[in-house]
């Protein structure tokens, strides 16, 4: 038998039905996309967020987006973990801050949840780049370098990634496609878990970002003890990273946030000193070198709190937030009276 | 070999011994395996059986369906070898 | 090289464009390379085991066919040596092997010295098999040997088939391979059906499934509820479908677009009407292989020995047997002989129970019969994933005691409407394909229907490997 000259045989009428099935699917999916933004642009719909593996970062987003459309260019950012989240109400610091120097300020406090020293420098990048903000105060403490304390999904995550200047697709779909938004709103909200989270956090969040924590409860917690061996090389590098942001278009301001002090002697290695040697000092040296004030508030700069300000040994509530944040504008104005740092008159003025 | 004579001895075994009921009217083209009425239990009987009334051996591999599902596949089968 | 990556995908295109522009007779050789090629992926002890294989029953092949019928020591010969290859593979990676040899050379003191590492080979379990049938075939002058050794090469190592089957018969296959080969529209709509089909079963369906299955099922079963440890059954019976079903769809759709069709290797299994037929429409090529080389031989005997076709004996012992060894197929462990032995004995029970019973055709049979038949065989199968699933005899005690003892609290919530979701579309797909008895009935609908369909399929598509690029690679088939 002999056999044919070649294998393929198509005719004209090939891939009929993948053709009208990719017109239809790209028709329908702008068409979604089309009707997703005009809803969440009108109002009609709240932004789903960038669908990240962080639920904090999914609401803050939007919600400082929307910020951003209502007042205008944001002047700063606060980043930091729950401690900088729960301990910092960025109204309070803007109306302090305006008492002293004058100017109107507006803030936006970006804590969130589980956030560590590598991934404080990550945010920073993102929100620099985002927002443009002039300063950036990053509130920081021994549990952001410790490997026990500090889950660090974000590491991985498509979105994160990709605004670090990682291509890939699910990140930028992430970030650009409203469909793909809101089908992960979509998956998150059949956790009941993450439904109540949400729920919790939208009624307890202001428009500025700082969560409100009424609960005072004093109790040492057993087991929280950072121990040496848990402290991470990366996280310091975080740090360090976000130190070379200084004066690269962006002030960079480094707070110590406060834990409770029946707490502080046993936070690292169950000693005073080694909360000093491996966190505190090392810290320091490393802001120091690249001009990164230093605002402490567990030694030598009298910040002081009363037990019913906070809400457990490491997390202020919402009276202790006032007083912190009261604390860190009056810090802060007086870095700027002794010319440790320029607050751009351009971005803050509006 | 008559092909008749074939297909009745092999109905027959099929009603009274595969099915259990002597009564039952299996058509030539009925099919039986994918029918749900025999399985490879049966098959292996209808290959002993075939053995010991025609004297034809059919393959194991060949117990199936696609060669056994009807009583005229089952007849061709046996025929062909028959020669 | 994963089935599910783009790396494949990429591998797939480049040997098609170059498939196509070749010549009849040098396509099996570029064929041939291009299986070696994709199996040297994966491991180089792989590519040595797979030629030694094909050139041990290659030879044995031949001498079979030369020998006399009355003498078959070369038929023996050669299932002893892929016998003897499979069990000793199969016990080393196990680790018994590693364990016996410690235990010996204690006496010498050199034991903490010794390591024994040798990986299964990628495949083995399937080619072994495929081997065996091809020699059981000739020596039955079944099938001639084949005496072009590139061409019996291919059938060995035929890339789509290569990892995880379907398992080719001789008799069916070499005669494919030798033939000449169309790709017309027919065949390309026949491919990338299959493709598209087990790309929804596998990314789609099998990924949402193994995102809720807990891991620490078995390891920690008291953490459960008793429901939710049933539940998590439920699933997991979803999702081993799909993943295996759904590997085979893709690997036949992709051997569509070469011209060469491989065998069906699932037809809707959860609609199953009895554990027998259970067999005829699961993972259809082993349980044929089975059928074919154990339990009819060892059936025929029994009743050339005139054991009674209505007892015990002949309706236990064959599917007792023939599963068991399907079982120590899967792995040898004390597990997965549970496992095969379940099987076995819903088989038997079945066939003792209906004994002396006039058989009724399936489609007399009432409504709620049928439909209560099939719930009762999908219950027993999901019962036998129990000790598959498990991974020792221990875990499956611990999992029933925490059944029928647990007081964990019921963790079921509206996130589960995510899996239920998957299961209806698989319930869904399956009973389309079961009710037309085509497993691609779509290509017949509307045209308009079947781009919406397929718009629908290929979103879900992406958007799954999207989101879990975790869940697609190894799947639990391609471990035997």
């Amino acid at each position: 038998m002999e056999l044919p000259k070649s294998t393929l045989h198509l005719h004209r009428k090939t891939g009929q039905v993948l053709i009208f099935a990719l017109i239809l699917l790209v028709l329908v999916v702008l068409a979604v996309e089309g009707c997703l933004r005009l809803a969440v642009k009108s109002g009609h719909m709240p932004d789903p967020g960038p669908g990240t593996n962080n639920a904090d970062l999914n609401y803050k987003l939007p919600m400082l987006d929307q910020l951003v459309r209502v007042d205008g260019p944001i002047d700063c950012i606060f980043i930091g973990s729950s401690m900088t989240n729960d301990g910092i109400d960025p109204e309070v610091f803007s109306q302090h801050y305006a008492e002293l120097s004058g100017r109107k300020v507006t803030c936006f406090n970006f804590g969130i949840g589980t956030l560590t020293g590598e991934i404080a420098s990550g945010m920073g990048h993102i929100l620099k780049e985002r927002y443009h903000p002039a300063v950036l105060i990053y509130g920081t403490s021994a549990r952001d370098f410790s490997k026990e304390m500090g889950a660090r999904a974000l590491r991985s995550d498509q979105w994160y990634l990709y605004m670090l200047g990682t291509w890939n697709l699910p990140g930028w779909l992430q970030e650009h496609s409203m469909v793909y938004r809101e089908y992960l709103k979509l998956l998150r909200d059949m956790n009941p878990d993450n439904r109540q989270f949400v729920i919790k956090v939208r009624e307890n969040t202001t428009p500025y970002g700082h969560f409100l924590v009424h609960p005072f409860v004093t109790q040492l917690e057993p087991g929280y003890s950072i121990h040496e061996q848990e402290l991470v090389k990366r996280d310091f590098n975080g740090l360090m990273d976000l130190g070379r942001m200084n004066h690269n278009g962006i002030e960079v301001i480094v707070f110590e946030v406060p834990v409770h002090k029946d707490f502080l002697p046993v936070y690292v290695n169950d000693t005073l000193a080694d909360y000093y040697r491996l966190f505190h000092d090392p810290a320091s040296e490393i802001l120091a070198k690249y001009q990164v004030p230093f605002i402490n508030t567990v030694s030598g700069d009298k910040f002081t709190t009363m037990d019913d300000e906070w809400a457990d040994m490491k997390h202020l509530n919402q009276k202790g937030a006032v007083n912190l944040s009261s604390f860190l504008a009056e810090a802060i104005w007086q870095l700027q009276q002794s010319g440790q740092i320029t607050w751009s008159e351009t971005n803050a003025d509006h | 070999m008559d092909r008749e004579e074939v297909k009745k001895r092999l109905r027959d075994f099929i009603v009274t011994e595969l099915l259990n009921n002597p009564k039952y009217q299996v058509s030539d083209d009925q099919p039986l395996i994918t029918g749900g009425m025999i399985d490879s239990f049966s098959l292996a009987q209808v290959g002993v059986f075939v053995e010991d009334a025609f004297g034809i051996y059919i393959p194991d591999t060949d117990l199936t369906v696609k060669k056994m599902d009807t009583l005229n596949m089952m007849t061709d089968e046996i025929l062909g070898r028959a020669g | 090289m994963p089935i599910i990556s783009w790396q494949f995908g990429l591998f797939v295109v480049v040997v098609l464009a170059v498939y196509y522009l070749l010549p009849r007779k040098a396509q099996n050789i570029w064929l041939l390379t291009a299986s070696v090629g994709y199996i040297a992926t994966w491991n180089t002890f792989s590519v040595v085991v797979l030629m030694v294989t094909i050139l041990v029953n290659y030879a044995a092949g031949l001498r079979i066919w030369q020998s006399s019928r009355k003498n078959p020591k070369w038929l023996w010969f050669g299932i002893a040596v892929n016998l003897a290859a499979l069990f000793f593979f199969r016990i080393e990676s196990s680790g018994y092997l590693e364990k016996m040899i410690r235990g010996i050379l204690h006496i010498t003191d050199t034991a903490n010295a010794f390591e024994l590492r040798i990986l299964l080979p990628v495949g083995f379990s399937y080619y072994c098999l495929q081997a065996i049938s091809y020699l059981v075939d000739v020596s039955h002058q079944q099938c001639e040997p084949e005496k072009d050794l590139a061409q019996f090469s291919l059938y060995m190592a035929y890339f789509p088939r290569l990892i995880s089957g379907p398992i080719e018969r001789a008799r069916s296959f070499l005669p494919v391979i030798a033939s000449n080969r169309i790709v017309d529209n027919e065949a390309v709509s026949r491919g990338f059906t299959r493709i598209i089909i087990g790309l929804i079963r596998k990314v789609v369906l099998a990924g949402i499934l193994s995102g809720y299955i807990a891991k620490d099922l078995f390891s920690a079963p008291g953490n459960y509820s008793s429901f939710d440890l049933i539940f998590q059954m439920f699933l997991y019976a979803f999702w081993v479908y799909n993943d295996f079903a759904g590997y085979t769809s893709i690997v036949r759709g992709v051997s569509d677009l070469f011209g060469i069709s491989l065998s069906a290797n699932f037809d809707t299994p959860y609609f199953a009407h009895s554990f027998t037929d259970f067999w005829n429409r699961w993972h259809i090529s082993l349980s044929h292989w089975l059928r074919d080389y154990i339990f009819y031989p060892f059936s025929r005997f029994l009743l050339r020995k005139k054991i009674n076709p209505r007892s015990v004996l002949y309706l236990a012992l064959p599917p007792l047997i023939t599963m068991m060894v399907s079982g120590l197929w899967h792995n040898f462990g004390a597990f997965m002989l549970c496992w095969g032995m379940l099987h076995g004995l819903f088989q038997a029970a079945e066939k003792l129970m209906g004994r002396g019973k006039p058989a009724i055709k399936w489609e007399d049979r009432s409504l709620y019969k049928r439909l209560g038949t099939i719930l009762l065989v999908f219950t027993g199968v999901v019962f036998t994933w129990v000790p598959f699933a498990s991974g020792s005899l221990s875990r499956v005690a611990g999992y029933f005691r925490a059944v029928f003892t647990s007081h964990a609290p019921v963790q079921i919530t509206t996130l589960y409407l995510i899996p239920l979701y998957a299961v209806a579309v698989n319930i869904a797909l399956d009973w389309i394909q079961y009710h037309s008895k085509d497993e691609l009935v779509f290509r017949r609908w509307p045209i308009f229907i079947q781009s919406a369909l397929l718009a629908a399929a290929l979103l879900a598509i992406l958007v799954s490997f999207l989101g879990s690029q975790s869940a697609l690679t190894n799947f639990v088939y391609q471990g035997f």
